[in-house]
């Protein structure tokens, strides 16, 4: 660790060299100022949490044993290394990590949290390694543990939970989260002094307060990429983490409706969708997993589909498919009107419907955005599954955990012969960022659109007013 | 029905057919005035709609080719050029330059026909655009169009212009949307309203008209709509509505290669006209009730006026009628006519009373003549066989005693059947003139016939006498009358009296008794000579008689009993066939 660390200092001596040469150089000062569209009311890691505080919020506080490498397998987090043994998986953890709180994290204090996570797991420590025995599913558990309801967090008698992330919760205030750099950080500490994150920020407003300075940091939509880029702003792209798809209500998702469905569903033109609607930033989706998650592909057209003759000839309310779309999200809207104009082009006609709490007529397909988890392709399928809640009636098809990739391809195959769930595109996580902003380490976002924050400087010559 | 009140009824009638005439010509005229009015104001409002669609139409070639010419439009175009049919980038770009140019629609499209962008329907993209190359190379005016925008089809007046770019061309289709927006922006007189028709699919449905969800009444329509399309000609109908008709002009609004692409509706509502014939109708009820009643208040004075001296005429005729003849009518106030008929009449009922007063008293001069006729024909004849006994028993006064002794037994009883029948001359007239008032009390009719009858049965049934059958049919219901019973039996003897002498050769006499209503009759009849017209006349003027030795006072008599109980007596009769006598008595 001594080695590493020194290798570190090492790099990062050099990049300031660097930047000194260039009259940029990191320094350890500043606040980083962002926003998120959700307004949470409480700091919990274990807590149902909408995308951005789960993808982005939580992995800046709280940190996971194993994490999952974008390029595929896991990384090494609060664990250094893990192993298969016969008496179970024995892990060895990071030493010097210590809580926000300033209190060492030692092995007797994972396997609590762990015990709390996987009550059924047996755990036993030894040192600065724990020895996990899982029984069922024993190849799972480096995937569990690097899932993010995994994190290692310990509750203090304050009710605040306490991680060991970059960052701890400063104060969490109406409209405000205020984290602070947590100087004992295993990887070292953050460059900036606090992140200031506004809540409840609607996207757009993000990128009108980032062209105006009062951010550093804005999440984007695909279509406001070219603008930012226009206006002088770095955006950071994701790999596609989130599932763009059409599911059908459960009155029209008979069995006997899967040739319209599926006619309906090849109408679609998920190239022109991730083309132009999402601006390049998106993938055609032919099945609930993105490619680097899933690592397999389908056909966008399998079974029959009706001719257009036949489409004509269908009753006119068969032919018109109410589809709602989630309000305040531009992307979904933007893509169903352009399903709406496919479905025109087959013969269909799509009312889009987005709720406004009124009256409406009752629909037949919703337009799903669901978060897709980086982690094990079984993993993820069957969260997205769960996501999708049991009104979609995909329950039983989903993997147990430690389904090999082929079974679970086999299960994607058979969600596209009924076409109840119609993948259009897989989107991105995008961030912009102000000009201050650098990251002397690689990519701002990181591949699972997490925020690499604690590698983030500012320069000392900007500054924007609040 | 008076004269008073038919009067009053004409005058009434002619005021009230009067009002209603006028009313219903007044009307007539406004209808007339508001029609005329309205085809004016109709014209006047499509006329209005052709320079709006004109002035419009100019706006949006200016529009278009502002955008057209426009740096922004060149470098786009420029862009689009080098992008190599990835048109990704400029999906956004239409959107913000409709908005510049106030256009509802704007479509970049590419030289092959594919929509770049789109500012009215984003997610168009990609999609061949269906006339904006065409008309691109036609007419450089604005024209009318039916633009598809998410889930409807919108009526637009839309122009379309090239940008060349490098080797490449990019078209820019813009214009305006023709919606309820722009239908409200022009001021239309009160009255009317228009709508506009999109013509965008074969069956004909009023969903197809401009902001559709408001229009709760335009069924009507769709038959104007479908002869316009038929014809491609203006057409106007009446529709019935609620409020009253309404006059719709349709116009078609001609699109690219003159395909029909919209109808412009300009409806002209009779809503007012009726408001204004209801206005007048109601008026005309009004004042024509009034004028009615006023008419009817007038009509009544009038006549009032006009019928009050005939009114008195009428009453002083009908007491002239009833024999008050001296009814004064000078106090009847009347001019012309009227006034001169009062002033005859009033001469006349005064000639009248001089006349009956000079015919009374020839009447009286004639009854004392008559009077005294008679007296002396009757006292002459008793007093000549006296005059003529005393001569006698003058004569026999030489003659021995016992032939005068027989002349004289011979003569005194000659004086006493004289004397005897001068007293019953003189009696008769006493009682004729002594006639006493009636003792009144209940006594039947049937009872009197019957005790009356019963006086003269043995003169009836005496031998030698000629034959008199007697028939009489009593009413059992005839009960009783207020009578004196003597006067009341006197009369009825002397009716039976003088039957019997109108039956000297004999005959039939019938007696009969009949309640009639309040009266009860009775009727005397003889089967005799009869009586002429004369006779019947002067049949009860005392002292007329028909009998050699009649006084001519018991008819006279019998008259003045029945008049003093208040009943009536008269006389029917031709000659050869008898007489009966009536008597009709209150009961």
């Amino acid at each position: 660790m001594t080695r590493i660390r020194s290798l570190s200092l090492a790099c990062a001596s050099a990049l300031l060299a660097a930047a000194a040469v260039s009259g940029a150089r990191p320094h350890y000062t500043g606040t980083l100022r962002m926003a998120i569209e959700s307004t949470p009311r409480t700091i919990d890691p274990f807590a149902a949490a909408d995308t951005a505080m789960a993808r982005q919020i939580y992995p800046l506080v709280f940190e996971t044993l194993v994490g999952v490498n974008p390029s595929g397998g896991l990384r090494p987090m609060l664990a250094t290394s893990w192993a298969s043994e016969p008496a179970g998986w024995r892990l060895r953890l990071r030493r010097g990590v210590r809580l926000h709180d300033g209190s060492p994290l030692d092995a007797a204090a994972v396997a609590a949290v762990l015990a709390t996570h996987f009550p059924e797991w047996r755990i036993t420590t030894t040192g600065d390694e724990l020895t996990i025995a899982a029984g069922g599913a024993p190849a799972d558990v480096p995937w569990a543990l690097a899932h993010r309801g995994s994190v290692i967090a310990v509750r203090q008698a304050s009710g605040a939970w306490v991680g060991t992330g970059p960052f701890r919760v400063d104060r969490l205030e109406p409209g405000r989260l205020t984290l602070a750099a947590h100087d004992a950080h295993w990887s070292g500490r953050p460059f900036v002094d606090t992140i200031e994150i506004d809540l409840g920020r609607p996207r757009a407003a993000q990128l009108a307060d980032l062209e105006l300075g009062r951010l550093d940091l804005a999440s984007l939509q695909p279509a406001d990429v070219r603008r930012a880029e226009q206006r002088q702003r770095r955006a950071w792209t994701s790999k596609p983490l989130d599932l763009v798809a059409l599911v059908f209500e459960p009155q029209r998702a008979a069995d006997s409706g899967a040739p319209l469905r599926r006619t309906v569903a090849a109408a679609f033109d998920r190239r022109a969708i991730a083309r132009v609607v999402a601006q390049g930033q998106a993938e055609p989706a032919t099945a609930v997993l993105p490619v680097w998650i899933g690592g397999y592909t389908l056909p966008e057209t399998s079974g029959s589909v009706l001719t257009r003759s036949a489409v004509a000839a269908l009753p006119a309310d068969q032919r018109t498919i109410v589809v709602r779309v989630p309000a305040g999200d531009g992307v979904s809207r933007a893509i169903a009107d352009r399903l709406a104009v496919d479905a025109q082009q087959a013969g269909f006609s799509i009312l889009v419907q987005v709720p406004t709490g009124g009256l409406a007529p009752r629909a037949d397909a919703r337009l799903v955005r669901v978060p897709v988890d980086v982690t094990s392709p079984d993993r993820a399928l069957a969260g997205v599954i769960a996501a999708l809640g049991p009104r979609s009636q995909l329950s039983g098809l989903s993997p147990r955990p430690g389904t090999a990739v082929e079974e679970v391809a086999r299960i994607e195959a058979a969600l596209a012969e009924r076409r109840v769930l119609v993948p259009i595109v897989h989107l991105p996580e995008i961030t912009a960022s102000a000009p201050r902003v650098e990251d002397w380490a690689g990519p701002l976002i990181l591949p699972d659109g997490t925020w690499d924050l604690a590698n983030v400087w500012l320069r000392a010559a900007e500054t924007a007013p609040r | 029905m008076t004269l008073r009140t038919r009067l009053a009824l004409l005058v009434g009638a002619l005021v009230a057919v009067t009002v209603v005439l006028v009313t219903m010509t007044v009307s007539a005229g406004a209808r007339q005035s508001f029609a005329a009015l309205d085809a004016g104001r109709s014209s006047a409002a499509i006329a209005q709609f052709r320079r709006e669609f004109t002035s419009e139409g100019e706006n949006v070639v200016r529009h278009v080719e502002r955008l057209a010419s426009s740096d922004a439009i060149r470098r786009l175009a420029a862009d689009v050029d080098a992008s190599g049919r990835d048109y990704a980038a400029f999906v956004g770009e239409a959107g913000p330059l409709a908005t510049a140019e106030g256009l509802d629609f704007l479509d970049l499209v590419a030289a092959d026909g594919t929509v770049i962008s789109s500012a009215h329907w984003p997610a168009r993209f990609g999609y061949r655009h269906g006339w904006a190359l065409d008309a691109a190379s036609g007419n450089r005016a604005a024209f009318f169009q039916p633009v598809e925008v998410p889930q409807d089809t919108a009526l637009g007046l839309v122009a379309v212009r090239a940008v060349q770019a490098r080797g490449s061309t990019l078209y820019v289709a813009g214009g305006r949307q023709l919606n309820r927006r722009f239908l409200s922006a022009l001021t239309l007189a009160p009255g009317l309203r228009a709508w506009l028709y999109r013509n965008v699919q074969p069956e004909i449905s009023r969903r197809w008209l401009v902001d559709a969800e408001a229009i709760d009444d335009a069924a009507p329509l769709e038959p104007l709509i479908a002869r316009v399309r038929d014809t491609g000609r203006e057409a106007v109908e009446t529709v019935a509505r609620d409020e009253g008709p309404e006059t719709v002009q349709a116009i078609p609004l001609p699109g690219r290669d003159r395909a029909l692409a919209g109808v412009l509706l300009v409806g002209s509502s009779g809503r007012e006209q009726a408001a204004l014939v209801r206005r007048i109708r109601w008026i005309g009820v009004l004042f024509g009730g009034v004028g009615i009643a006023l008419g009817f208040a007038l009509s009544f004075l009038i006549a009032a006026r006009v019928t009050r001296p005939v009114e008195q005429l009428a009453g002083a005729a009908r007491e002239i009628a009833a024999g008050r003849w001296d009814v004064p009518v000078d106090g009847i106030r009347a001019s012309g006519e009227i006034g001169e008929l009062a002033t005859a009449f009033g001469t006349m009922s005064r000639q009248l009373v001089d006349q009956r007063e000079r015919l009374v008293q020839s009447e009286r001069v004639a009854a004392w003549r008559e009077l005294a006729r008679r007296l002396a024909h009757e006292l002459k004849n008793p007093l000549f066989p006296l005059r003529v006994t005393l001569d006698n028993l003058r004569r026999a006064k030489p003659l021995p005693p016992a032939e005068f002794d027989e002349v004289f037994d011979e003569s005194v009883d000659t004086l006493t059947r004289g004397i005897g029948n001068l007293n019953t001359v003189i009696g008769r007239f006493s009682d004729f003139a002594r006639m006493p008032a009636p003792d009144v009390s209940a006594v039947s009719p049937n009872t009197l016939v019957e005790q009356s009858l019963a006086l003269f049965r043995a003169q009836l049934t005496a031998p030698g006498t000629p034959r008199i059958d007697t028939t009489v049919d009593l009413d059992p219901a005839a009960g009783a009358v207020r009578a004196d019973g003597e006067q009341l039996a006197r009369a009825l003897q002397n009716l039976i009296l003088n039957a019997i002498d109108a039956m000297p050769q004999g005959g039939r006499l019938s007696i009969r008794t009949q309640r009639a209503g309040d009266t009860v009759r009775i009727d005397v009849s003889d089967s005799g000579q009869g009586l002429t017209d004369e006779e019947r006349g002067r049949l009860f003027t005392p002292y007329y008689t028909t009998k050699a030795h009649g006084t001519g006072l018991g008819l006279a008599i019998v008259q003045s009993v029945v008049a003093d109980h208040h009943g009536k007596i008269w006389v029917e009769s031709e000659p050869g066939r008898g007489a009966t006598f009536h008597i009709e008595l209150p009961s």
